[in-house]
C-alpha cells in the first residue's frame, strides 16, 4: 500500500479516529485501485460500490457524532464470493450455483461485519466451489499473486489473499476446508486464521464439506485478524455446528510477550517431508529460533498419524461434497470447470464404509493431537511445501499425492493461523502455521502477534505489476 | 496393473456411474479409472487394525 494510505486495518482505524482520512475517501481510493488492478490481479468478481460508499459515508457521520462501533467501523474489506451478501449475488465462482442462492441475505459473519461498521467493497474471487483449480479453459475468472502474477495466489480464498496483499482491502473473509485460508495467506505474504470448528458461524456459506468447512479472517497482521475474529466469532442459532463457548477479548490478549509459552515442534512429517523445500524449512527454523530468543520453550513432539490425516480429510471432504453436488453432476456436469467436476466425481468412488472409516481415523488423530498438545501451548509447522507455484507448471493431479501440512487441522478442528516468516530466493512469501488448542485462538494470536513485533515480513508489500493476460 | 485388476476397477467404476446415472465424457471416465486404480493404496490408512474399536461422532466437535 502506498505511503499516503494506512498499512493495516489497525492503522486505518487509528487514522479514521484521528480524522487523517475519511472512510469515504479511503473507500473510493481503494475501489479505484482495485478496479485498476483487475486485469493484472483479478481479485474481485463483483464490486458493491453503491452500498460501500453509503456505508463509508455512514461510518464517517457516526464517528463525527461520537458513535464508535469499534475498530472495524469505516474499514474497507472484501468477502469471498462463497458467502451470501445482500448487495450482490453469490456465485461460488461457478456457472452451476442457482443465481437465487442465498436469496440476497447476509451470511451471519457478513451481517456481523456490517453491524460493526465495516465497508464491504465487493465479492472476492475463489476457486470454483472452493475446490477447483484456475483453468483458462473453464472460462471462470481467477486471481493472480500480487508478488508475481505468473504465480498462483493459492486457493481457494485466492481473491481475499491477493486483495489484502495488493493493498486493495484491509481485511477479508476466507473459508478453509483443507487449507483455503492458510494457503493463500502463505503464498500472498499475509496473515490468515482458520478458527476452531464451531467458533464462527457457517450460515450463509455455500458448503463444500459440512464437517470440515471453516470461515475466518485474512489481513495484513495477526492483530487485524484478531479484530475481525472478535466481530464474527460466537454462537449462532442458525448454525448447529457453532459452540456456546465464551468469546474472549482477543486484542486485549495481544501482550507482545511469549515469555514462558511452550511451543510444540512436530518434527516428524512436518519438518522432514522429502517434498519440503529447504528454504521453507530454514525460514520456519529461523522463526522458531526468534521465538526461542523471545522466551518460548521448544519441545519436539510426535504425531504418528499426521501423514494419514490427508486421506481421512480427503474422503470426508469429497464424500460430503459429492452428496451436495450429486444431482447437478447428473443433470449438468458440463457447467462445472473440468478440475472441479473431477474432484467431485472422485467422491462418488468412496463407499459409505470408507466415509465411516475416515471419521473413525479422524477420532484417532484428534485424540493423538489432544494428547500431544497437553504439554504445550501451541504447535508451529510450515504452512506449505514451498512458495507459490507458477500457473504454467501447476499440475492439480499431482497435488493429490503430496503431503499436506494444513488439512490435518481441519480434520481435528483446531485453530490454525498462517503468518509470513520469510521469502524464497524468487522473492515469494513463505508462511508458517501456529496451531492452538480448541477454542484457544487467543494464544495462537498472541504468539503470532508477538512474532510480528519481532520481525517485519508482514510489513513487506509487493510492487504491483501488470502482465498481459495471455502470459497467464 | 494386471488385466484382471484393470477389468475389476473398470467394472467398479462402471457400477458407480450406473448407480448414480452419471454422464461422463471420455476424458473424465479415463481420469476416474486412473483415480480408482490408486484407490486401494490410497485408502490403506482407513483399513488400519486400530480403527476396529474406534467410534465416530455423528456431529463433529473440536472439543
Amino acid at each position: 500500500m502506498s505511503s499516503e494510505l494506512p498499512r493495516s486495518l489497525s492503522e486505518a482505524a487509528e487514522w479514521l479516529r484521528a480524522r487523517r482520512i475519511s472512510s469515504r475517501d479511503l473507500t473510493q481510493t481503494l475501489l479505484a485501485r482495485a478496479k485498476a488492478t483487475q486485469d493484472s490481479i483479478g481479485a474481485f468478481v463483483a464490486f458493491t460500490e453503491e452500498s460501500a460508499v453509503a456505508a463509508a459515508t455512514r461510518a464517517d457521520e457516526e464517528l463525527a457524532s461520537g458513535v464508535d462501533r469499534g475498530p472495524l467501523q469505516g474499514i474497507p474489506i472484501g468477502i469471498k464470493d462463497i458467502l451470501a451478501t445482500q448487495d450482490a449475488p453469490t456465485t461460488a465462482n461457478s456457472r452451476v450455483l442457482d443465481p437465487a442462492w442465498g436469496n440476497r441475505h447476509d451470511a451471519t459473519s457478513v451481517r456481523k461485519l456490517r453491524e460493526a461498521g465495516a465497508v464491504i467493497l465487493g465479492k472476492l474471487a475463489l476457486h470454483e466451489f472452493a475446490i477447483g483449480t484456475p483453468d483458462r479453459d473453464s472460462g471462470l475468472p481467477f486471481a493472480r499473486n500480487p508478488w508475481n502474477p505468473a504465480h498462483m495466489p493459492g486457493g481457494s480464498s485466492s481473491g481475499t489473499g491477493a486483495a489484502v496483499a495488493a493493498g486493495l482491502i484491509f481485511g477479508g473473509l476466507g473459508t478453509d476446508t483443507g487449507g483455503s485460508i492458510r494457503g493463500p495467506a502463505a503464498y500472498c505474504g499475509i496473515s490468515g486464521l482458520k478458527p476452531t470448528f464451531g467458533r464462527v458461524s457457517k450460515e450463509g456459506c455455500v458448503p463444500l464439506s459440512f464437517s470440515l468447512d471453516h470461515i475466518g479472517p485474512m489481513a495484513h497482521t495477526v492483530r487485524d485478524c484478531a479484530l475481525m475474529l472478535q466481530v464474527i466469532a460466537g454462537d449462532d442459532p442458525l448454525d448447529p455446528c457453532t459452540a456456546s463457548e465464551a468469546v474472549p477479548d482477543y486484542a486485549a490478549g495481544l501482550s507482545g510477550s511469549v515469555q514462558g509459552l511452550r511451543v510444540g515442534v512436530p518434527r516428524q512429517f512436518f519438518f522432514d517431508a522429502p517434498e519440503l523445500k529447504a528454504e521453507v524449512l530454514q525460514a520456519v527454523e529461523n522463526a522458531l529460533a526468534d521465538l526461542q530468543r523471545a522466551g518460548v520453550t521448544l519441545r519436539d513432539l510426535s504425531l504418528p498419524h499426521a501423514a494419514s490425516a490427508r486421506i481421512a480429510q480427503r474422503v470426508i471432504m469429497l464424500s460430503e461434497a459429492y452428496a451436495y453436488h450429486r444431482q447437478d453432476l447428473i443433470d449438468r456436469p458440463e457447467l462445472y470447470g473440468r478440475h472441479t467436476r473431477r474432484q467431485f466425481l472422485n467422491g462418488a468412488l468412496y463407499s459409505s464404509a470408507d466415509y465411516v472409516q475416515a471419521q473413525r481415523l479422524r477420532s484417532v488423530i484428534k485424540a493423538e493431537v489432544c494428547q500431544a498438545m497437553q504439554d504445550v501451548d501451541v504447535l508451529i509447522a510450515p504452512t506449505a511445501l514451498g512458495a507459490a507455484p507458477e500457473f504454467e507448471t501447476y499440475d492439480p493431479d499431482s497435488m493429490r499425492r503430496l503431503p499436506s501440512f494444513m488439512s490435518i487441522w481441519n480434520l481435528v478442528g483446531l485453530p490454525a493461523a498462517s503468518i509470513p516468516c520469510g521469502f524464497s530466493s524468487a522473492g515469494l512469501p513463505i508462511g508458517m502455521q501456529i496451531v492452538g488448542k480448541a477454542f484457544d485462538e487467543g494464544t495462537v494470536l498472541r504468539v503470532g502477534d508477538a512474532y510480528q513485533q519481532l520481525t517485519d515480513w508482514h510489513r513487506r508489500t509487493p510492487e504491483l505489476t501488470v502482465v498481459e493476460p495471455q502470459l497467464i | 496393473m494386471s488385466e484382471t485388476v484393470s477389468s475389476e476397477i473398470r467394472a467398479n467404476v462402471d457400477a458407480v456411474v450406473r448407480r448414480d446415472g452419471l454422464r461422463l465424457s471420455a476424458d473424465d471416465y479415463d481420469w476416474l479409472i486412473k483415480v480408482a486404480a490408486d484407490l486401494h493404496d490410497d485408502l490403506q490408512p482407513l483399513r488400519a487394525e486400530e480403527l476396529r474399536y474406534t467410534e465416530m461422532s455423528v456431529l463433529f466437535s473440536a472439543r
